[in-house]
């Protein structure tokens, strides 16, 4: 059981939806927060009913953003915008990294602009953004699911990426199962 | 500006598998605004601002991408 809490837009939702493993992440977080828009993104099933399900449990939250957070959010999608080498990202990415950067809260996003700001924006320098990548490391780290192989480990990823029509940049994989197996050769 | 080179490469990488996947016969047959859209998916990889050009919502949008071949590469 994990105490941590995730805030996660719609786009990280969809593709984890479509996932059959998807919720292991009830072993990674103790609760999820959503945008409001995912409700009105997210139309059909198995998405709706995995996320109607996981409201009806109360593990899914839905974030409704005070017109404060919203004004934060703003200044940050206008601070990327200013920036000509950063990718940029729209205000459903900004209010989950605003939401990050004030509770704690992992961010779980697919979006690469998000990925970006916590990456090159210094007050956003804490904040933990997670893609699906990240999510199943730390799964396959704690050995949340039956894994205790490498070629298993990679059968998780492939998995992944097959159900969900998903790709992992190469190197972004190979050093998610290397950091994974360091992990367990240290546990 | 090690770091602004890293993600430089790592966007072209991106792009350039989405290129790779798409399905072009597919995508130079959609109507527009979907074909625009499909198109700025594939050199961005940003779903939320695609959907918003087709007019789709963001499911369906990504269920657009998966029928062109395009993968979310993250």
């Amino acid at each position: 059981m994990s105490h941590s809490i995730a805030v996660a837009d719609t786009c990280f939702i969809l593709d984890w939806a479509s996932f059959s493993l998807r919720d292991l992440m009830r072993k990674v977080f103790s609760a999820v927060f959503l945008l409001e828009d995912v409700l009105a993104e997210v139309r059909s099933s198995p998405a709706v009913e995995w996320v109607a399900d996981n409201l009806a449990s109360g593990y899914f939250t839905l974030f409704t953003p005070s017109p404060d957070k919203r004004r934060e959010a703003e200044q940050l999608v206008e601070l990327v915008a200013t920036r000509p080498h950063m990718r940029r990202i729209e205000i459903p990415e900004a209010l989950c990294l605003t939401l990050g950067k004030q509770k704690g809260y992992i961010v779980l996003t697919e979006n690469t602009g998000a990925l970006m700001v916590a990456d090159m924006i210094q007050e956003y320098s804490a904040v933990k953004v997670w893609r699906a990548l990240e999510l199943l490391k730390e799964i396959a780290a704690r050995k949340l699911a039956a894994i205790q192989t490498r070629s298993q480990l990679l059968h998780l990823f492939q998995r992944y990426e097959h159900e969900t029509k998903h790709k992992f940049p190469r190197r972004d994989l190979e050093e998610a199962i290397r950091e994974v197996i360091e992990k367990w050769r240290g546990s | 500006m090690r770091k602004l080179e890293e993600w430089r490469r790592r966007l072209e990488e991106a792009r350039r598998i989405r290129e790779e996947h798409a399905d072009w016969s597919f995508i130079q047959r959609q109507p527009q605004p979907l074909k625009a859209a499909l198109l700025y998916y594939i050199k961005t990889g940003d779903l939320y601002v695609a959907s918003r050009i087709a007019g789709l919502t963001l499911d369906e949008m990504n269920k657009l991408r998966i029928k062109a071949g395009i993968p979310n590469v993250a």
